[in-house]
């Protein structure tokens, strides 16, 4: 046999080491550089295309009425932030505004206390039981939100819930909660029993092991359940739409619709307090982006 | 402080599975007990019913002088290791250390005496602002020492500690958990499966198997004197030989012995006549072409493998008489035996036939039919031999 068939004749995992030939390492060289061209591409395309709405409302947002009516795609003349002024100087929008402010501030941390308490419970101390209720639990997060939306109305009328913002907190706090318990129960389920052990023979009580072992292991989940149910509740409109009677009740997504009067629309001034209320929503995210992200991809699972 | 007792503890779950059977073991004060058996024995769910983690179907427990059934975990006093050390992960060293003490109001400043003593004594001042995380499998194994340690508990429970560490580091932390032992003098339960750690960790040991236990005593007396053919097989490494063979009115006779002789057992087992099983430990077969004086079994088998491991050299041989199936427990051996020689003269090679010789006073017979020892052999009475 000559060299050159036992080179062929190789498996090719030994072939590999050899160095490759110019050409070889140049059209590899060009593949990689054509994948990470194209990736790059797609995602420069795709941060445009969700800005592009952002800018375009900064740029309006800072245009004269006039001036949006006359050239509504271009810059704008002036960095003039009197629209914003407007917004702020608006009763209504500060009423919408501490609304908002009562129904997520009561949600939240209503969503994120029951979740945990209800996630262990899932987790740890229940048996099959706990399973029919986890169940429950899942099927709520299968259902469309605009199937609930008249039964829930329905229901909250029925049980006399009058004031708009308990109405609000009520059903939030419930719809949030299924998304919740299955994060939070799944957190807890991968902690070790040995630790619950552990504390309860160093004396600990079974509240207590919730209290100083579990819920500060659960640091990142908790934080996840509040900044998501914060972003979601405080951009919510469909529900508000339907559960709110009365114009005094109404949330800050509800109120800015009405800056949509019947004729005319004010562009420049709702873009201006379309930005200002997705304000919070950016910080809060922008701040705990890097916890978000981790928190998903680690599938809550911890060594 | 306190002495441990088992009063005929039975764990029964609710399937039915009799987890533990009529459990009767008395710890005295300041032993080193180790409890060892197979996976499933039932000696983690002795263990756990101690410290409490675990309902108790029928019996007692009793620590010091008091019954503690039905006394909560937290108040038992006694301190678990954990296999996976269960270390809290949000705490730092200290404060997992102090955990127990705060539990309990101890002061603040006891709390950092405690604290601080017991990290001097396991090596761990350096460590002790680190988390869990930072540290490697022998420090955390050390951290969850300390904790149990720290409270100065009536006894420590450990649950295979040292399972989760490499060969070089169960070593070493195996001198520590003595060197800890005799420096506190702490009562501590010890369940391991791993027979060389109940050999050389504990005062006494006791055997479990399938919930019962088999044999409770001094290791050396497992050793010589094994009370049934499973703790025969089961202490010591490589295992008991064990072959079929029959006592005929105090003759015996060992399946597959060539001459067909019988051995000539010096009156052991006078007048028993029974089926047998018949053990001996691999030290006890001397490698030679014929048989010296006194030595009354031969067996001539083929060398399978030759393990020489520096001090000692571990020869297999395959012969037909090797008992398979030794009490229920199939470990694959097969029709393989083991001698051990400490070196020395020239070893045989893989394939060769050889003879092995074994004296009547090495030999441990059972009953085939209950496993039982029939008699002491003679060797465990007179240490000489």
């Amino acid at each position: 046999m000559t060299t050159e068939q036992q080179t062929l004749a190789r498996p090719p995992a030994q072939q590999a080491p050899r160095p490759l030939p110019a050409v070889a390492q140049t059209s590899r060289a060009g593949r990689r550089w054509l994948r990470e061209t194209a990736r790059y591409a797609i995602l420069i395309v795709a941060s445009a295309a969700s800005l592009y709405p952002v800018l375009w409302m900064l740029t309006v947002a800072m245009k004269t009425k006039a001036e949006y009516t006359q050239h509504p795609m271009s810059l704008p003349q002036s960095l003039n932030f009197d629209n914003f002024a407007a917004v702020l100087g608006n009763d209504d929008v500060l009423r919408y505004v501490l609304n908002s402010v009562i129904v997520v501030g009561a949600a939240v941390p209503l969503v994120t206390f029951t979740s945990v308490l209800a996630g262990y419970a899932l987790a740890r101390l229940w048996g099959r039981g706990g399973f029919v209720i986890l169940f429950v639990f899942l099927f709520s997060e299968l259902v469309p939100i605009s199937i609930l939306a008249i039964p829930l109305l329905l229901t909250v009328k029925e049980v006399g819930v009058e004031n708009g913002a308990l109405r609000l907190i009520c059903v939030y706090s419930v719809l949030m909660m299924g998304f919740a318990v299955l994060l939070t129960r799944a957190f807890f389920r991968a902690i070790p029993e040995e630790l619950r052990e552990a504390a309860r023979l160093d004396g600990c009580s079974e509240f207590g092991v919730f209290w100083r072992i579990m819920v500060p292991l659960a640091r990142s989940p908790i934080t996840l359940i509040a900044v998501i149910t914060f972003i979601v509740l405080w951009n919510e409109l469909f529900l508000a739409v339907v559960l709110l009677d009365s114009a005094a009740g109404r949330t800050l997504p509800l109120g800015l619709t009405e800056f949509r009067g019947r004729y005319s629309t004010d562009w420049p001034t709702v873009s201006a307090a379309l930005l200002l209320s997705a304000l919070p929503t950016m910080v809060l995210y922008a701040a705990f982006q890097s916890r978000i992200a981790n928190q998903f991809s680690r599938s809550t699972t911890r060594e | 402080m306190a002495s441990i007792r088992f009063d005929g503890v039975t764990k029964r779950y609710k399937d039915g599975t009799l987890a533990v059977d009529d459990l009767r073991l008395d710890i005295p004060d300041g032993e080193f007990l180790i409890l060892v058996g197979p996976s499933g024995c039932g000696k983690t769910t002795a263990l756990r019913m101690l410290a409490g983690l675990e309902e108790i179907s029928e019996g007692e427990i009793v620590l010091g002088d008091r019954v503690i059934n039905d006394v909560e975990p937290g108040d038992r006093d006694v301190a678990m290791i954990f296999q996976n050390y269960a270390l809290f992960p949000h705490m730092t060293v200290y404060d997992n250390m102090a955990f127990p003490l705060r539990m309990r109001r101890v002061a603040k400043k006891e709390v950092a005496e405690g604290v601080r003593a017991a990290a001097q004594l396991l090596g761990l001042g350096e460590l002790l602002r680190r988390r869990p995380n930072q540290l490697s499998g022998g420090q955390r194994q050390r951290v969850a020492m300390g904790r149990a340690i720290v409270r100065q508990p009536a006894a420590f429970l450990m649950d295979e500690p040292l399972s989760n560490l490499d060969a070089k580091l169960r070593t070493q932390m195996r001198g520590e958990l003595a060197r800890m032992h005799r420096r506190l003098g702490t009562t501590t339960l010890y369940v391991t499966h791993d027979q060389t750690e109940a050999m050389t960790l504990g005062s006494r040991v006791a055997v479990m198997r399938n919930g019962i236990v088999q044999q409770v005593g001094a290791p050396q007396e497992l050793y010589r004197n094994p009370a049934n053919a499973f703790v025969a097989r089961f202490i010591g490494s490589p295992p008991m030989n064990v072959m079929r063979g029959a006592l005929e009115d105090g003759r015996l006779r060992v399946t597959g012995q060539e001459d067909g002789a019988g051995v000539d057992v010096g009156g052991r087992w006078p007048g028993q006549t029974r089926e047998v099983l018949v053990g001996i430990r691999p030290e006890d077969w001397r490698l030679g072409a014929e048989p010296a004086p006194g030595e009354a079994l031969t067996l001539r088998g083929e060398v399978e493998v030759v393990e020489e491991l520096g001090a000692e050299t571990i020869v297999y041989f395959r012969h037909a008489a090797a008992a398979v199936d030794v009490a229920g427990e199939d470990d694959g051996i097969g029709e393989t035996f083991a001698a051990r020689s400490e070196g020395g003269g020239r070893l045989p090679a893989p394939g060769d036939r050889v003879a092995f010789h074994a004296s009547a006073s090495a030999l441990h017979v059972f009953d085939a039919g209950t496993g039982e020892a029939v008699a002491a052999p003679l060797h465990a009475a007179s240490p000489a031999a």
